[in-house]
């Protein structure tokens, strides 16, 4: 079995390649780190997309779209999210691997030289910005991903839950801006942001699937980019007043999102991960059996693990006159963890569904990036093969005082009102 | 029990089909090299079917809505506690689903397979149903329609099909109604059971880390062999015409949401071929994909955004439709813009190097999916309830000619057999 291998390149950026020929197809990744501020959220929340728009030799949309179709429906990806006080930009590009392109065409050349168009040349016009056309459109589209985002009422909820939790901090601030910092862009302001990000950030880069990989390649390019940086897990407070927002909507279905805040030190994630797991983490959960199967009270009731934010969160869809009841059936739910009410069958469940979930990763490009990015702030890599070892060695008594370091932060009610 | 190799050539994989004694078709498709095991056992029974002739009986019957979606919860529980306990031990990671046209249960692992395995194969033949089991269920499936019903992209696709068809079952929600559910009895759930999982009727598809004699040895020992029964799917005549060409409702939204398309004329519950199907994928790249000329115009105008713009062929028995769906702000000149586009491509004819860029995008989109054991899983399941080989499609795809694409685009678009399906903000 192929492994992920390590080639720092410099002390800001990083490569890892995981690269094996069972894959039929390869990814390049370039994920950048910069702490997130309320002031340059908006600023850098656009440019991962406006920069992938279109490049020197394919000067528009249709053009590029025209070229990654011709690669055999190759794709040019960008993304943003937000990681405890870092917001994340990535770029990257995949395809099939060479052996399945009817032409011979060199698939890595092709799709490296395409990433590399876009991070160190992207497209801009005489005066040194970036086409207006494209800002314009981008500027549209993020405003519009805003009401997409209110029109799925589960995201919707969890997401209005996470910026009560952290109200004021820069872990609440939104990974694209606000709307109204999204319509006050200046286009003239963004090509330096796109520079000052260049060089700011901390690089992640990804050689994934079957592909040769070249460090040597990436050596050349990202020699002169990113600043060293330190990534630490969000601090969370030692004590803290728990914070109620409700509001209302005519919808069907009330939705309960309720966040809890988790000091755990590094060394201790994968307790936490487990008490996740233990608590709503799989059917075999306390909140799956107890509040669903049980009371019947939902379809859904799910806790999940946000390790950067050192984050919990609860989420159900309910009968707007059960909501009150949910909540305190999942207070008592965790409240009987933390007494040390756990069975041995329900810990050996959820180690189980959690090492399956870590023995899985490596049959997939993305789980693999996506374990390697979420581990960003441990201080020594583990690989999914080791974390499942010594998964299994975690001991009731140490679920147990985690979940006693379990805080109860925010809670927000989408309350269901009246007739549609 | 006959065994048949399947090879391609041009994916360089290969999968085993196997008829077993039992009446099960059985396709197994070994990766050796993945670190996981996907496996589904299915049955061609889903939303559609609520209303069928058993071989051995003369007369058709009609059950309520929502049943094969019940089944499909109440399946997992069994006289003996239920099937997500006992994968418990195992670590796999289970589920299931209900479409309009099948049920699959699934489960993907990464060891223990056999043991996981033996539980699927157990717990999906093993029906155990009471008043009070099925009555508790109502709270939860409840739940997950009015989940359903605040779900806008859900609704304008369910309005669309709702203004499309008259007469066929795809206008039926898979779950049902909160009111369709409370008639459901522990008779009728046991009635359907006994009808659509007949292993004649079923299919068990596993792709991934695994050895065909060990499964099918699990297979001998574990398949309990079904009587000979048939089931006949009973539809009554779609006509040709839609029901409303615009349809619209109001729901908690920030911005309007759109569904738009054609209605193709089919036969009463015919299916389409593999060849049928790579001339739409190719078709509907051509027309509509991010390289597009009518993408470029909707994207300009400011009526789409990248994010929510999508089109499909969807197809299945006695049915058939392409639509267009995303958020706009003023879908009718979305509509519009489609329409005119469709009359251009009819009039100029299509390009030829737009169809073989969408050729080679169609191609590399399905080789790479031939990456998950998931996704292969999926789609052999999805392929044999529709009567399709998955490798006959990616030949058919690589022998497309433009002629026929050009037919399909004559054929299936006709400006008189359009919806326009809208969910705009409560005003």
């Amino acid at each position: 079995m192929s492994e992920i291998t390590s080639f720092p390149i410099t002390e800001s950026v990083n490569l890892k390649a995981f690269t094996d020929s069972r894959f039929k197809t390869m990814k390049i990744a370039v994920d950048m780190f910069i702490p997130i501020s309320k002031l340059t959220a908006a600023q850098y929340g656009i440019l991962p997309s406006l920069v992938s728009r279109a490049t020197k030799d394919y000067p528009d949309y249709t053009a590029l779209s025209g070229r990654l179709a011709e690669l055999y429906g190759a794709s040019l990806d960008s993304g943003v999210r937000k990681m405890g006080t870092y917001q994340v930009l990535s770029l990257s590009v995949s395809g099939i691997s060479s052996r399945y392109a009817l032409e011979k065409e060199d698939m890595f050349r092709e799709l490296s030289s395409l990433l590399f168009s876009v991070l160190f040349d992207p497209l801009k016009n005489a005066e040194g910005n970036f086409l207006p056309e494209h800002f314009e459109q981008e500027k549209r589209q993020l405003l519009e991903l805003k009401d997409t985002e209110f029109n799925d009422k589960i995201l919707y909820a969890h997401q209005r839950c996470e910026e009560v939790m952290f109200l004021g901090e820069p872990a609440g601030v939104d990974r694209y801006g606000s709307k109204e910092e999204i319509a006050a862009l200046k286009l003239e302001e963004l090509s330096d942001a796109w520079d000052e990000l260049l060089k700011s950030s901390r690089y992640e880069i990804f050689l994934l699937g079957d592909c040769e990989p070249e460090p040597s390649l990436f050596q050349d390019r990202f020699q002169n980019f990113g600043a060293p940086r330190k990534l630490n897990y969000l601090p969370c407070p030692s004590s803290l007043e728990p914070r109620r927002v409700t509001e209302e909507l005519p919808l069907s279905q009330s939705k309960l999102s309720m966040g809890f805040r988790v000091n755990f030190r590094p060394e201790e994630r994968l307790t936490f991960q487990l008490m996740n797991a233990v608590l709503g983490g799989t059917p075999s959960s306390k909140l799956f059996r107890n509040v669903r199967e049980k009371e019947s009270l939902c379809y859904y009731c799910s806790s999940s693990f946000d390790a950067g934010s050192r984050a919990l969160y609860v989420e159900s869809g309910v009968e707007t006159e059960n909501l009150e009841r949910t909540e305190q059936e999942v207070l008592h739910q965790l409240s009987l963890l933390q007494a040390g009410e756990v069975t041995e069958e329900e810990l050996h469940s959820a180690k189980m569904a959690l090492r399956n979930a870590m023995r899985s990763v490596r049959d997939s490009l993305n789980a693999v990036e996506n374990w390697c990015i979420s581990r960003i702030f441990e201080p020594v890599f583990e690989s999914p093969e080791a974390s499942a070892e010594r998964l299994m060695k975690v001991t009731k008594e140490e679920v147990v005082s985690a979940a006693n370091r379990v805080m109860p932060a925010a809670v927000f009610c989408l309350k269901g009102c009246g007739e549609r | 029990m006959q065994m048949e190799k399947i090879v391609s050539c041009r994916a360089g994989d290969h999968y085993y089909k196997i008829k077993h004694s039992s009446g099960l078709l059985i396709l197994l498709y070994p990766k050796e090299h993945c670190s996981t095991t996907y496996a589904v056992f299915g049955t061609k029974y889903g939303s559609i079917d609520s209303c069928f002739r058993r071989s051995d009986e003369e007369h058709p019957e009609t059950v309520p809505e929502g049943i094969a979606h019940y089944l499909e919860h109440k399946l997992f529980e069994s006289e003996d506690g239920d099937a997500f306990e006992r994968y418990a031990r195992t670590g796999a990671n289970a589920n299931a689903f209900t479409s309009f046209e099948s049920t699959c249960y699934l489960f993907s692992c990464a060891d223990h397979l056999y043991d996981s395995l033996e539980i699927l194969l157990d717990f999906v033949q093993s029906p155990y149903f009471t008043e009070q089991s099925v009555a508790k269920e109502q709270g939860i499936i409840g739940q997950e329609i009015k989940m359903y019903d605040d779900d806008p992209q859900w609704q304008v696709m369910f309005q669309y099909l709702r203004a499309m068809y008259q007469k066929h079952p795809i206008r039926q929600d898979i779950a049902g109604t909160v009111e369709s559910i409370a008639k459901i009895t522990p008779e009728h759930l046991y009635r359907c059971y006994r009808t659509f999982y007949n292993l004649n009727n079923m299919a068990l598809c596993i792709a991934g880390n695994l050895e065909v004699e060990k499964v099918l040895e699990l297979c001998d020992r574990m398949l309990k062999p079904s009587a000979p029964v048939m089931v006949e799917r009973v539809f009554e005549e779609e006509p040709q015409e839609v029901l409303l060409s615009k349809t619209e409702k109001q729901l908690s939204v920030a911005c309007p949401l759109f569904q738009f398309g054609y209605k193709e004329a089919v036969e009463t519950g015919s299916l389409r071929s593999e060849r049928e199907l790579a001339v739409m994928s190719v078709l509907l790249e051509m027309m509509a994909s991010d390289s597009s000329p009518l993408f470029r115009r909707l994207l300009d105008a400011e009526l789409i955004n990248e994010a929510s713009f999508g089109y499909e062929y969807f197809e299945g028995a006695g049915f058939g439709t392409v639509l267009f769906g995303g958020e706009s702000k003023d879908p009718q000149a979305v509509a519009a813009m489609i329409e005119e586009e469709v009359c251009r491509l009819k009039r100029e004819g299509l390009d030829h190097a737009a169809f073989l860029r969408a050729k080679k995008s169609v191609y590399g989109e399905n080789i790479s999916a031939l990456n998950s054991t998931g996704s292969i899983a999926n789609a052999l399941a999805g392929f044999t309830f529709k009567g399709r080989e998955l490798f006959s499609y990616l030949d058919a795809l690589a022998e497309l000619e433009l002629s026929e694409v050009q037919k399909a685009l004559n054929r299936v678009f006709q400006t008189e057999r359009t919806v326009l399906s809208v969910v705009r903000p409560i005003s």
